[in-house]
Parts: structure tokens; sequence; C-alpha cells
């Protein structure tokens, strides 16, 4: 306590003194802030020792072929999948995965919450962005060799997570429990109850019975909710480490 | 003191070891089932949620059917129309084979327009055109008894042509 009394002392003394110095304010708050940066750092360095591992995570040299607005839209359709969870979240507080109420509470959302519109705008109109951001990657990713070895299963975890954002598509889709949502679910699973043998099995596994109701509903809001988030996120874990560990692609 | 080296070549391949393995592989093998087939299991909806469904339903009472009309009434969640045709009534499923959609009944043209794809189907059910050919709409089977219309899921047979979401949905209920 003591030591912070004589700290607020000292800090209003060469104060009052920078007042008198021309430019000395400038130099003043320049110098405080980087002593409070410092003493701060140290104090958390003292308690957690996690500087050497984030610097080791940051210090990262970019050479200058990786400075190109082509090598971007890996990172936008992360921070659209950031967005994405935390929308996702948001919405959950208010929706309601039940035939009698999904749509209803949906129209709540919209019409009646705080930013709820701009909310389910975000998380619908990003849906859509995450697979053209996505799919310029890949091709950028094709059509620069970039997949070839060592960097075969980033590649592939790629294609994982292209698999995971349409699972996400066609599950959230028949969330809105809309005209648009359903028609368009009946007409997927029908074409998955197709399938000879394991048609039907498929169904009830995926759907939780033959044709498209209230199990349906939980089925997809489960997979939605649940499952594919995880999925998604310890398959980014894996694209980002083996990003880390092989490096970009230098030209060809 | 020597450090003592663990090779498998050193490992002596005794009965009692051997024993050991055995029932370890066995039991785990055992578990790994139990689990395995419990998880499958839980995943697959109760079997009430899986029965077929059939037989004769009262679905609407014969003064509530009119001469050269269609009415519409349900049999286990599937919507189904009942039409009465010099005298006799006849019962058909409302479900466009096309995709699903619930027709309509036109009491002008007698005939069934589906709403969404535009297929006609006529008073016996038979499709004219549209996207809902070579399918014509379920008929099922239809009789009066004391005053009350009785319908019921034709036989399996006129199901086979259809489908597969087609027949789950009339098999299973709508």
């Amino acid at each position: 306590m003591r030591k912070a009394i004589q700290y607020i002392k000292d800090l209003l003394k060469s104060f009052s003194q920078a007042l008198d110095t021309p430019g000395g304010i400038t130099r003043w708050i320049n110098n405080t802030w980087l002593d409070l940066k410092e003493t701060g750092l140290n104090w958390l360095e003292e308690r957690f020792r996690l500087r050497k591992p984030i610097e080791k995570i940051l210090d990262k040299p970019v050479s200058g072929f990786e400075r190109k607005w082509r090598h971007c839209f890996g990172g936008i359709t992360l921070t659209l999948i950031g967005l994405q969870l935390a929308t996702g979240v948001f919405l959950s507080f208010y929706y309601i995965p039940s035939v009698d109420q999904a749509f209803e509470s949906i129209q709540m959302i919209t019409d009646e919450v705080a930013f709820g519109w701009l909310v389910r705008g975000i998380h619908h109109w990003s849906a859509y962005l995450i697979v053209i951001t996505m799919l310029i990657h890949l091709l950028k990713v094709f059509i620069t060799g970039s997949y070839r070895p060592p960097r075969e299963f980033t590649w592939v975890s790629g294609v994982l997570l292209l698999l995971i954002v349409f699972g996400f598509l066609a599950t959230g889709y028949l969330l809105t429990w809309s005209q648009q949502g359903y028609w368009a679910s009946r007409v997927a699973m029908g074409v998955a109850g197709e399938v000879p043998a394991v048609g039907s099995t498929i169904l009830l596994f995926v759907q939780g019975g033959y044709v498209i109701k209230q199990a349906a509903l939980t089925h997809f809001f489960t997979a939605h909710v649940f499952l594919l988030p995880v999925a998604v996120i310890v398959l980014l874990g894996v694209h980002f480490a083996l990003i880390r560990r092989l490096g970009i692609q230098k030209p060809l | 003191m020597e450090k003592e080296e663990l090779s498998l070549e050193k490992v002596k391949y005794t009965r009692r070891r051997f024993f050991i393995l055995g029932a370890t592989a066995v039991a785990g093998v055992a578990l790994a089932g139990i689990v395995g087939g419990g998880l499958i299991a839980f995943f697959f909806p109760p079997k009430r949620f899986r029965k077929k469904i059939g037989g004769w339903q009262k679905v609407k009472p014969a003064s509530e059917c009119p001469e050269g009309m269609a009415v519409t009434s349900s049999y286990f969640g599937i919507p189904v129309f009942i039409l009465r045709e010099g005298g006799k009534v006849k019962a058909f499923s409302a479900v466009c084979p096309h995709l699903g959609c619930i027709v309509k009944w036109d009491p002008e043209q007698k005939v069934f327009p589906c709403p969404c794809h535009d297929s006609f189907f006529t008073s016996q059910g038979l499709v004219q055109k549209g996207p809902a050919r070579p399918y014509n709409l379920l008929p099922f089977e239809a009789k009066e008894e004391e005053g009350m219309v009785l319908v019921s899921l034709p036989a399996p047979e006129k199901l086979k042509p259809y489908p597969s979401w087609f027949r789950f949905a009339m098999q299973y209920g709508g």
C-alpha cells in the first residue's frame, strides 16, 4: 500500500516537472505508459510464466511472398466462423427447438429482441459468406498446388472442415422450421432415404424417425449446436497446428 | 547395479502369461461389444416410434361426404381425400408423390391440383401432368359402415412402385 502511494506521489511530482518543460507532457505520457505496461507485464509474468510460450507463438517472421491478398481467405473464413460461434450462442438464448415454437421464437428474435435482427442477420449472411470464402481459399490452395507433400493433411483437414460447414448449413436450414427449410430438408432426407439397403436406417439415425417431425428437429438442433461446433473447433486446431509446423508453401 | 534389459525375446512365454493375455483380450472385446452395441442402440428411437400403421379406421361421418365432392380427413396423421361418386366412397392419400405437398380439390373441374409444382390428378387419382409423373395418388381402401366412412392403407404391393420417402410416410404415418 505504502509502495503504491509512493508511486502516485512520484508520478504527480514528475508530472508537475513535465508541465514546466517544453514537450514534457508528451514524453511524460509515453514514459508513464511504458512504465505501467512493464509493471503490469512483470506482475503477470511472475504469476503465470507465460512470456516465453507467448513470444514463441507470436514471434514468427512473415516473409514477403506471404503478404499477398490471396493468402487472406483462410483468415477471413476463420473470422467468420468465430462470428458464427458468437452469434450462435446469442441466438440460443431465445431459440426454442420445438415444432410448435421454433418459427415463433425466431420471429421474436428478429422483431422484438434488442438487436436480435442484427444478430440473426449476421448469423444468416456470414453462413453464406463462409462458403464463398472457403471455396476461394480452397481454389487458391488447389491452383498453387499447396496441398502437395508434406502438406497433404493440412488439405485433408481443410476438406473435412468444408464438409462440416455443409453439415452446419444442412442442419441450420431446418431449425427455422419455415416452409423453405422444411421442404429443403424433406428433399435432402428423401435422397438419403433412397440409398439401397441402408436408406431407412440412415433416416432413423439422422432424423430419429422415417419422416421429418419433432425428433428430426431435435436431432438437427443437437448436431448444429453441440456436435458440429466441437468438430469444427478440433479440426481448426489441427489445421492451424499443421500450418504452424509446416509453414506456408513457397510460390512455385 | 546393472540395468536389466527388457526385450520381447527375453520375456518368457509361459502358460500363465498366455492365459492372462487371452483372458484380457476376451474381456476387452466383450466390454467393447457391450458398450458399442449399447451406444449404437441408444441412437435409434424406441420401437413405438417405428411401428407400422394399418387397419380400418373411422375417419368421417358418411353424412359429411356429399356426392361428387372430395372432403379431407386424416388417417394416422396422413391427410386423405374421401370422394363419393355414384354413391360409393373412394379414398386417396392427399400427399403428392412428387415431393410430398398436400394436393387441393378443385370442385369445379373435379381434379386434384398440387399447389407446389403444378401436377394434376383426375378424380380417379391418375396423374395428368406435372413432375409427379409417373406416380398416381395412392388409392386407399374405403367403405361405409353404420353411417361412418372407414379407410385403410392399401396392401403393401400397392406401395411398391413409389419412392422410398413416400413409402415411409405411408407406412409409418404422417
